[in-house]
């Protein structure tokens, strides 16, 4: 016990050795405990943002790929003249594939969009400009006609054979289309405000749907009524009951009529994309700009291509991601995170030098007290006994010191230091994990003074000091 | 008046590290209780060296020291300088740092290692006790050692080998600093220690005219 007493009371002896060691201890866990706090804020906010936020990836046609794979065919005009025609055919991805693509491993979640033609013996279209009249229905001349030529090698050109067979095979009383959607409020038009729910609900479950003021008024129809459709193509003939939950005011419509086009139609409605399977009708059109993938993180972009590509994306498609938003917002965090880490390790490299020198220069200067100590009895086991009890005790009163004087730092260190408008200081832990590796710190400076004072101790002998201070 | 003997130096030679001429060459004495011994000899005739092999700070090249029989190489030493033996240094040795009843009790904790325990508050009270009969008044006692005088710090360095109550006390020039007044006084309580407390004295000094003190006077250096 006396050992300790005397350690202690050689603390005070050697008060402003002491002290300039316990001001550097103290600095060092301080900047350790910051270091710590921050890079664990900083990783839980990272953790949080991953949560919340994902790389928004769409796919579209590749208009550098359809360029090069373009086809030149001639085509005679009116006049007799021949014109060469270059067009590219992008090749159709069913709504299968844009399905099984959605069930990537690589995917936070997915926004599906396709939408399908009704018909109904209950409903009717709300009354449009004659010039805004749907296609779908029309024979092979009509399409000729709407679009001014004469003969379907010229209509071809407007428009793909395919998808004038797609519009002649519809149903001539066709209202409009249903928009299923895995998520109705993030519709491009919700999100952006062209539409509004102005009462009800949005839609939730299979068969629930929202339709526009206009078409509401037109049939009449009140939130909870329910009503029949049938697909719009003329091989569809089963009945499926829908059950209108919201009315939504079309603002786009009702402001730019002019430039109405199917898309914001009065008499479309808007359901989820479980509806899709519930209607079952043959007519599916995947709304390709409305289908967005969110990828977990940048790691998993190669692969969810990779993966994409494997279940039926074309070559011809593209995929298009924003990862500059999400690097932008993450890596200063990240960065500021390495560089506290590589701050602290410098601190604790550099404070433990000037620790080290420090001591040493201690244990010299003690040598005279050393030799005094061992010349009247005392054991070395005892006199390295009570330079590790120093140690210890500076090193654990600098750790206390330096633990709260860490925590108090940290904040403003993490406000300084954090991007603006990125509260990361709501994630600096309140439990006391942190002082694990603190004290282990500790431990290790306290070992190095402790082992520094015993290689010094164990190669001073008495007399050789005497005789030396002779 | 206890004459029994306590210490026997037989043949002892000593050397320096990588030297190999001995400034003790064959050696021998004997060292009883009760006894004051003055050891003279010119300078660098090895008196400090001898008392400092009798104190087992370092040890003998050749030969044997005996304390009660056994061969000091074979005890341990920092127990045999924490209990047997008491020394006063030529330069004191205190610790500066220290006021004059932290180092004697800083002595009497190392010595009792395997003792009682002691009531740390009544043993304070000793200390300051002991230290007041060789002339250190309380608060003397309680100043740091750097800061008292010469004659007090040899005074303190006596009581601090003293302290533990050991059968063997030696000195090194304990009068080297000191004024005729105050060394003679000092010798009278090395006197007092041997003739009176039975203690084995051995002390070095230079002086002729402390000679007188010693029951038995030992040239170091001089032909056997």
């Amino acid at each position: 016990m006396y050992i300790f007493k005397n350690a202690c009371k050689n603390l005070m002896r050697n008060g402003w050795r002491n002290t300039l060691v316990a001001v550097i201890l103290t600095i060092m866990l301080a900047a350790t405990t910051v270091v710590l706090l921050l890079r664990d804020a900083a990783g839980a906010w990272i953790r949080d943002f991953q949560n919340s936020f994902s790389i928004e990836t769409t796919m579209g046609v590749d208009w550098s790929y359809a360029e090069k794979h373009m086809q030149t065919q001639e085509v005679t005009n009116e006049d007799g003249s021949v014109s060469m025609v270059s067009t590219f055919e992008p090749e159709e991805v069913p709504m299968e594939v844009w399905d099984k693509i959605a069930t990537s491993q690589y995917l936070k979640k997915a926004q599906l969009a396709a939408c399908t033609g009704f018909v109904s013996d209950e409903l009717q279209a709300v009354k449009m400009d004659e010039s805004l009249s749907r296609m779908e229905g029309m024979t092979l001349e009509e399409l000729m006609d709407l679009f001014g030529v004469k003969t379907e090698e010229e209509l071809y050109t407007i428009m793909s054979k395919k998808d004038a067979e797609r519009i002649m095979d519809f149903k001539k009383d066709m209202i409009g289309q249903i928009y299923c959607v895995s998520d109705p409020k993030l519709l491009y038009e919700f999100a952006n405000g062209m539409r509004e729910l102005s009462e009800g609900r949005f839609c939730e479950k299979a068969g629930e749907v929202i339709v526009c003021e206009e078409f509401a008024k037109t049939n009449n129809l009140r939130i909870g009524d329910t009503f029949t459709v049938e697909g719009a193509r003329k091989g569809d003939h089963d009945v499926r009951e829908l059950k209108l939950v919201g009315i939504f005011t079309d603002h786009y419509a009702k402001a730019n009529a002019a430039d109405v086009w199917v898309g914001v139609s009065a008499s479309d409605m808007v359901a989820t994309y479980e509806t899709l399977s519930y209607l079952g009708f043959s007519d599916v059109y995947p709304l390709e700009e409305s289908i967005h993938y969110y990828v977990k993180d940048t790691d998993s972009l190669p692969l969810f291509e990779e993966e994409a590509r494997s279940m039926g994306l074309p070559d011809s498609y593209s995929m298009k991601y924003e990862i500059e938003d999400y690097e932008s917002i993450v890596n200063p965090v990240e960065k500021m995170s390495d560089f506290a880490a590589s701050f602290g390790g410098i601190t604790l490299l550099v404070g433990t030098c000037v620790l080290v020198v420090l001591m040493i220069i201690n244990i010299r200067d003690r040598k005279y007290e050393i030799g005094v100590l061992r010349a009247i009895g005392m054991k070395k086991s005892h006199v390295a006994r009570g330079i590790i009890y120093e140690s210890f005790t500076i090193v654990g009163f600098a750790a206390v010191l330096g633990v709260l004087l860490g925590r108090l730092l940290v904040k403003p260190v993490l406000r300084f230091a954090s991007p603006s408008n990125m509260e990361i200081t709501k994630f600096i832990g309140e439990d006391m994990r942190f002082t694990f590796p603190v004290v282990g710190t500790a431990l290790g400076l306290a070992l190095v003074c402790g082992i520094i004072g015993i290689f010094f101790i164990t190669r001073y002998e008495p007399m050789r000091i005497f005789r030396s201070a002779q | 008046m206890n004459t029994q003997s306590i210490l026997k130096v037989e043949n002892v030679s000593y050397h320096y590290e990588k030297t190999t001429r001995n400034v003790i060459d064959r050696m021998s004495a004997e060292f009883e209780k009760g006894k004051l011994y003055v050891l003279t000899g010119r300078s660098g005739a090895g008196k400090s060296t001898f008392l400092s092999l009798l104190a087992g700070l370092d040890k003998v090249s050749s030969g044997k020291i005996l304390y009660k029989g056994k061969n000091l190489c074979d005890m341990d030493a920092d127990a045999y300088r924490a209990r047997e033996i008491g020394v006063v240094f030529q330069g004191f040795n205190l610790l500066k740092n220290c006021s004059a009843v932290e180092n004697i009790l800083l002595s009497r904790h190392i010595s009792e290692q395997s003792g009682a325990k002691l009531d740390r508050e009544k043993e304070r009270e000793e200390v300051l006790s002991d230290l007041s009969k060789i002339g250190i008044d309380p608060s003397t006692a309680e100043r740091k050692v750097m800061h008292i005088s010469g004659g007090e710090q040899q005074r303190i360095s006596i009581a601090r080998a003293l302290s533990h109550d050991p059968d063997i006390v030696i000195a090194d020039e304990p009068t080297g600093n000191l004024d005729a007044e105050n060394a003679h006084a000092i010798m009278k309580i090395f006197e007092h220690l041997a003739h009176d407390k039975g203690k084995c004295v051995i002390v070095v000094t230079h002086s002729t005219d402390l000679r007188s003190y010693g029951d038995v006077v030992m040239e170091i250096g001089a032909k056997r």
